[in-house]
């Protein structure tokens, strides 16, 4: 785990904000607490991967709330949520939305570190990913107009002479376009660039 | 013409019809000795004007004598009717008079056929031959006879018994009728006597008939006899149509019996014979036709309901008021419904004399409907205390699970922040602090929550524990007998009252016969038995709730714990909130078994002192 990572807590007691950060800093993580989530929405995200604690029962926003406004928002933040009695549709709901866990106070220090150790797994894997996928998206942008149309064609399984006769050129001229193009997405097989076109949402030519 | 002859011979002749008509009439009515005691004095009139005919006809004066002796038969015969029909019909009260006259009136008769040639004269010295009314008649002459004096003694007696009896009848009855009968009797046996005496005496020069005041006599009788026939013919048509009506009004509602599907029944408890409607019959599935008795319905009845019934119908009998109940009935194929009936006693006067009619219905649908609804009514009772038992223990849970959070995760780092050298003590007394704020917190909580329970301050007012348990079993009716638990109740009766909360009384009541049901639920079938009993003991009165269901534990005073449960569904709340309850009431409750495996909570509350 990653010593930048940062544990939201959000809670409308203080005194338990108090005591869960204590744990939790004892532990070596690094935490910042928040009394409302009013206040945790308005706060800007940090790119260091992250996880948030969360308090089911609050006034005005209650947990479930915080967890789909986040969502809504595309914010990808691992939840654990926290809880003074589990009730279990409450929990059935906050798990199906996503939770990471979902814990009852009082709550073993064991227990927390291990739910916000694996949400910040998450979170890292999380932000790996957009890491990697912003990179993909870069090289996918260096592409001239010419070749990103030669790449719906060819993830379309279409043949090179085919391309050629639908965009009104020669073969060769596509076989060129071809090379270039799988330079520069830097993959090695056509199955690669077919997955890689997939997650970066090019839309095949049919 | 010959008017006497015409005249008597015809009403000889009516007479003797009459008299016919008469007999007739008493041989259907053989009580009514009235009527026979006017047939004798119409035939006796009969005789008397045939007699007089002999005597107004006779040539010679033996025949005239002759006629005159047998004369005094047909008189004497109507005396004695004539007696008898005021004994009959005016009801006369002087018995001896009456017999004092038919008496004399017999000596009259024998000294009468002992004298020659009759008991009016010694003998007869001329006969005449006179006309009367343009008919010439014999009239005789002679020495009167002094035992004739019988005779007219006789005819006294007959006039003071008459008047004696029309007076009294008079006084008695204030009927006009009977007035203008007596005055009639009396006119008619007054006169008929002073004319046969002043003409015997030959006070006046009169030929003696008696003939027309036996006539006028049967005449006020036939009237007076008539009216009779005549009233019972009026109530006999009016008994006719009062047939009809009642048989029109019995229609109706057995029609209106029908159209409410309801049975009519009737039974006599002497012989116990039953009348009932066909409707009747088919409720408890009889024959349609043929004799009921008891004994054919009584088969019919439930087992279970059968004692209970007769039970009823006795108290009925003895107390006249009406009963009403639901029974079961069992049918041939063995199907079981309610039936509702409503009876009551008309009593004639005499013990178990009367008939039980009664009012019969099938109720087994709405009594399906009606065990639906309580039984809802209790699921939704059950419900609610569910709900708020769990509500309560879900914010009780949330209030307390925070501070103790706070408390462990606080702890939590201190141990961490110990192990660290060296530790930062500032940090640690600051949680230290933290926890024991957490701590007061959690205590906070659990004395606000005591606060909560015991600001529901009972209402307490006079209360009997048997209604209250009654109140009880009436919102679990039914739900015992689905599953099959037998539940004896044992309520004492002038039980003292209690100070208490009567809804919350049944509130603990309500629990405790629940968890016994749900004790015996793993007992099979038959052997699932909850008792019930109150007693007064002292100053206290308590009831008492047994099972013999799965037991307590080892020690009984677990279970009034909070969260203490042996359901898999419960939470545990229910015995320690009775308790809390009692506690509230003053009273107390306990639990205890014995070496049979029974196990018995007790309620025990005080008794309201009397205040002087």
């Amino acid at each position: 785990m990653s010593n930048h990572s940062i544990v939201y807590l959000l809670d409308d007691e203080p005194e338990m904000l108090k005591a869960l950060s204590r744990v939790l800093n004892a532990h070596g993580l690094q935490t910042k607490a928040f009394l409302s989530a009013r206040e945790f929405l308005a706060h800007d995200q940090s790119s260091q991967p992250a996880c948030l604690v969360l308090d089911l029962a609050m006034p005005e926003l209650d947990g479930l709330e915080v967890q789909r406004r986040l969502s809504h928002d595309d914010v990808a933040l691992p939840i654990v949520f926290l809880t003074g009695h589990g009730d279990i549709p409450s929990s059935v709901r906050a798990m199906k939305a996503g939770a990471e866990d979902f814990l009852t106070k009082p709550v073993d220090a064991a227990d927390l570190l291990r739910a916000v150790c694996a949400a910040i797994r998450q979170s890292e894997e999380q932000q790996e990913a957009v890491i990697e996928i912003n990179e993909h998206r870069a090289k996918l942008a260096q592409l001239t107009p010419r070749q990103r149309e030669v790449l719906e064609y060819v993830i379309a399984g279409k043949m090179n002479k085919n391309i050629a006769a639908e965009l009104g050129t020669g073969e060769q001229n596509i076989k060129v376009h071809r090379r270039r193009l799988i330079r520069k997405m830097g993959v090695k097989s056509l199955a690669e660039l077919v997955r890689l076109a997939e997650r970066l949402g090019v839309e095949p030519a049919f | 013409m010959n008017w006497i002859t015409t005249a008597w011979s015809m009403i000889a002749g009516a007479m003797l019809a009459i008299a016919g008509v008469y007999l007739v009439v008493w041989l259907q009515q053989k009580e009514s000795r009235a009527y026979l005691m006017f047939v004798l004095l119409a035939v006796s009139t009969a005789g008397i004007a045939g007699t007089e005919l002999w005597m107004m006809h006779s040539s010679t004066i033996t025949e005239f004598g002759t006629a005159g002796r047998w004369f005094h038969l047909p008189v004497a015969t109507a005396i004695f009717a004539f007696v008898g029909l005021v004994y009959y019909r005016l009801d006369a009260n002087r018995v001896w008079l009456a017999l004092t006259v038919c008496g004399l009136r017999a000596v009259t008769l024998i000294i009468n056929f002992l004298q020659d040639p009759n008991i009016n004269y010694v003998e007869i010295t001329r006969l005449d031959r006179v006309t009367l009314l343009g008919e010439s008649i014999s009239m005789v002459d002679g020495v009167p006879n002094p035992w004739m004096l019988v005779a007219q003694l006789g005819l006294l007696l007959l006039i003071i018994y008459v008047l004696d009896a029309a007076t009294t009848a008079w006084r008695r009855d204030r009927d006009g009728f009977t007035l203008a009968l007596g005055i009639a009797f009396g006119v008619l046996v007054v006169g008929g006597s002073v004319q046969a005496t002043l003409g015997f005496w030959e006070v006046v020069q009169i030929p003696v008939f008696v003939t027309p005041f036996f006539l006028g006599v049967s005449i006020v009788m036939s009237v007076d006899l008539g009216r009779g026939i005549l009233r019972a013919s009026i109530l006999d048509s009016a008994l006719k149509s009062t047939n009809v009506e009642l048989r029109e009004s019995e229609q109706h509602l057995s029609l209106a019996a029908e159209a409410a599907h309801a049975g009519l029944f009737s039974v006599d408890p002497r012989t116990d014979r039953i009348w009932a409607t066909a409707k009747t019959r088919q409720l408890l599935a009889l024959e349609s036709a043929g004799e009921l008795y008891w004994k054919g319905v009584e088969k019919r009845i439930h087992a279970d309901d059968l004692s209970r019934l007769l039970q009823l119908v006795d108290d009925t009998l003895r107390s006249g008021e009406n009963v009403q109940t639901d029974f079961r009935i069992m049918l041939p194929d063995g199907s079981v419904r309610w039936l509702s009936v409503l009876g009551s006693w008309r009593s004639s006067g005499e013990a178990r004399q009367g008939m039980l009619t009664g009012v019969l219905r099938d109720i087994t649908a709405s009594r399906d409907k009606d065990n639906e609804t309580a039984q809802q009514k209790t699921q939704i009772a059950h419900l609610s205390r569910v709900a708020t038992l769990s509500e309560l223990s879900s914010s009780l849970a949330h209030e307390i699970n925070q501070p103790l959070g706070i408390i462990l995760s606080n702890a939590e780092a201190a141990a961490v922040l110990l192990a660290r050298e060296p530790p930062d003590l500032d940090e640690l007394r600051e949680i230290v602090a933290d926890i024991i704020s957490a701590d007061r917190r959690a205590a906070g909580v659990i004395s606000r929550m005591r606060a909560l329970l015991r600001r529901e301050k009972p209402k307490l007012q006079e209360t009997s524990l048997n209604d209250s348990i009654n109140d009880a079993l009436s919102l679990l009716n039914g739900e015992f007998l689905i599953h099959n638990v037998s539940m004896d109740v044992i309520l004492k009766s002038d039980l003292p009252s209690v100070q208490a909360d009567n809804i919350l009384l049944v509130q603990v009541i309500l629990n405790l016969i629940t968890n016994a049901c749900d004790a015996v639920a793993d007992n099979p079938p038959g052997q699932r038995v909850v008792r019930i009993s109150t007693e007064a003991n002292g100053e206290e009165v308590q009831a008492k709730i047994s099972d013999n269901g799965s037991g307590l534990p080892q020690n009984p005073a677990q279970v009034f714990d909070p969260f203490f449960t042996t359901k898999a569904s419960g939470l545990g709340m229910g015995l320690a909130i009775c308790r809390s309850i009692i506690d509230a009431h003053n009273g107390r409750i306990w639990a205890d078994s014995d070496e049979a495996g029974e196990t018995t909570f007790h309620l025990s509350l005080p008794i309201i002192l009397e205040t002087a």
